[in-house]
């Protein structure tokens, strides 16, 4: 139970998940994606997990950073080739445009944004 | 039976995925169960159905809110997984005679951030506050550090309604509340709740007080918990103290109803305060005391237990004014549970404690307690579909 220390198990992490609280599945909260990473099975939940800390900052002390963890498992599912379609428009576009979103001019509001 | 399911929940409401299956095998214990799929109803009348369903088939179903029981409570062991995190609407609010109404799996802190604007709150609010559906607060019949003059949560409750294990739906007034509050699910579904609520009271102040020894500790405890302005009187033994940042010593904070009877009255500082007092056992864990037992201790027999543990060096904190009583240990001293519990008994407590019997508290349990849980399976779960294989 090497990531799995009791702070990450109580749940707390899910109080304030913005992912969570959208999907309200286990496997979409931090505690479920921990899981899922100890037993280092990838899967695509861990592209819903949106960095933003409040895991955190908001739960009880932890000893390990799930942001480390969560991005980890997404380098793992890249080199299994298990991308999704935003993923793939977006690095397209970098390595042609040098720009997420694709050929902008100054000030241009992109057509389509997405996110990973 | 995945399919039967999901013409009844929709795609959506129905998984046995290996990824849920994986991740809902788990709660707060650290137990690792398994299931062969997880349902989401969102309809008083899907889980009617199942629970016909499941009778015919002879299925059995495990209950989840937000899966942070500490005993095993939600670890499933083959069970079906019913999560109710999705039946979470608010009802009726009625401001005025301070009720409200609502189904099972609405957090505790998203209905009294909701209650705010009216100065109201549901004023039991356990340690694990922050992630409690209103549901797991019932099943487990929560109780916090000011429930020696609050009550527990069935205290706060006008009635509630369950299907049990044959399907029916039943209304239970306050009478009967003893057959669902604290019984962790064995006895019936809660789908709805109305709930009393209190005016918020943000005239508070806290004091600080060490001690060298237990029985200054003890008797302080008592003599304060006998004074009409106190709310709350936590404990924390030295290691406990010395994790908040505060004198290792034997260490009581007591809580009053009023901004004159403490030292700090800063609203910041005392929901700090709580919130470190809740949040000791993940400190704890931080320094590898993963364990995290409980029970209840009668007032009279508290100095002997708070000695007894000092002799077996097992750390502690809790409500010296309820004789609730938290212990850490490591993995390597796990072992030491044993002998806790059967030193709970035989001074007159209640392994029960705060967080309920689960599964890693089932070979405590005794004959009068087991013998309450079968009177209550006759009677309302004959076919043992709800929650089977906890508490006995």
């Amino acid at each position: 139970m090497s990531y799995l220390n009791k702070s990450i198990l109580s749940g707390f992490s899910k109080a304030s998940c913005p992912a969570y609280k959208i999907f309200l599945n286990e496997a979409k909260s931090p505690r479920g994606l921990m899981i899922l990473a100890e037993k280092n099975i990838p899967d695509k939940g861990f592209y819903d997990y949106c960095t933003c800390g409040a895991c955190e900052v908001n739960g009880p002390v932890s000893k390990i950073s799930l942001d480390e963890e969560i991005i980890r498992m997404r380098e793992r599912l890249v080199e299994e080739g298990m991308t999704t379609e935003a993923n793939l428009k977006m690095i397209n576009n970098l390595k042609e445009k040098g720009n997420p979103f694709g050929s902008l001019k100054k000030g241009e509001i992109p057509e389509e944004i997405w996110d990973c | 039976m995945i399919q039967w399911f999901e013409r009844l929940l929709t795609k959506s409401g129905a998984s046995d995925d290996q990824r849920d299956r994986i991740v809902y095998a788990y709660d707060g214990s650290g137990i690792e169960g398994q299931t062969p799929l997880i349902i989401w109803p969102k309809d008083v009348r899907h889980i009617a159905h199942i629970m016909l369903f499941l009778r015919r088939i002879g299925a059995n179903i495990l209950i989840r809110g937000s899966g942070s029981s500490l005993v095993g409570g939600a670890v499933p062991q083959g069970d079906i997984v019913m999560d109710l995190t999705r039946f979470n609407r608010v009802i009726h609010l009625g401001d005025q005679e301070k009720t409200i109404t609502l189904e099972p799996g609405v957090y505790l802190k998203d209905m009294n951030n909701l209650l705010k604007r009216y100065n109201l709150e549901f004023p039991i609010k356990p340690r694990n506050y922050k992630i409690t559906t209103i549901g797991g607060l019932i099943a487990t019949n929560a109780l916090d550090s000011r429930s020696k003059k609050k009550g527990r949560a069935k205290d706060w409750i006008e009635y509630i309604e369950i299907i049990d294990g044959t399907g029916r739906l039943v209304k239970v007034d306050s009478d009967n509340l003893k057959f669902f509050c604290g019984r962790e699910g064995t006895s019936g579904i809660i789908v709805k709740a109305k709930l009393k609520l209190a005016e918020i009271n943000e005239d508070e102040s806290a004091s600080i007080e060490g001690f060298e020894y237990i029985e200054e500790l003890t008797a302080k405890a008592e003599e304060l918990s006998r004074r009409e302005d106190v709310i709350s009187v936590d404990y924390l033994d030295p290691y406990s103290s010395d994790i908040l940042g505060l004198e290792p010593r034997y260490t009581l904070i007591t809580c009053y109803s009023n901004k004159e009877s403490g030292e700090i009255t800063s609203k910041k500082e005392l929901k700090d305060m709580r919130d470190k007092i809740n949040e000791l056992g993940f400190k704890f864990a931080t320094r590898d005391y993963i364990y995290d037992f409980d029970a209840k201790i009668p007032e009279e027999k508290l100095t002997r237990f708070l000695n007894w543990l000092r002799e077996n060096k097992i750390i502690s904190s809790g409500y010296a004014d309820q004789g609730m009583i938290h212990c850490y240990l490591k993995e390597e001293t796990k072992g030491k549970a044993d002998m806790f519990y059967e030193f709970v008994k035989s001074i007159g407590g209640d392994i029960t404690g705060e967080y309920g019997v689960g599964l890693t508290k089932k070979k405590y349990v005794d004959e009068d307690y087991k013998n309450k849980i079968k009177v209550l399976k006759e009677k309302y779960d004959p076919g043992n579909v709800l929650n089977r294989g906890k508490i006995i």
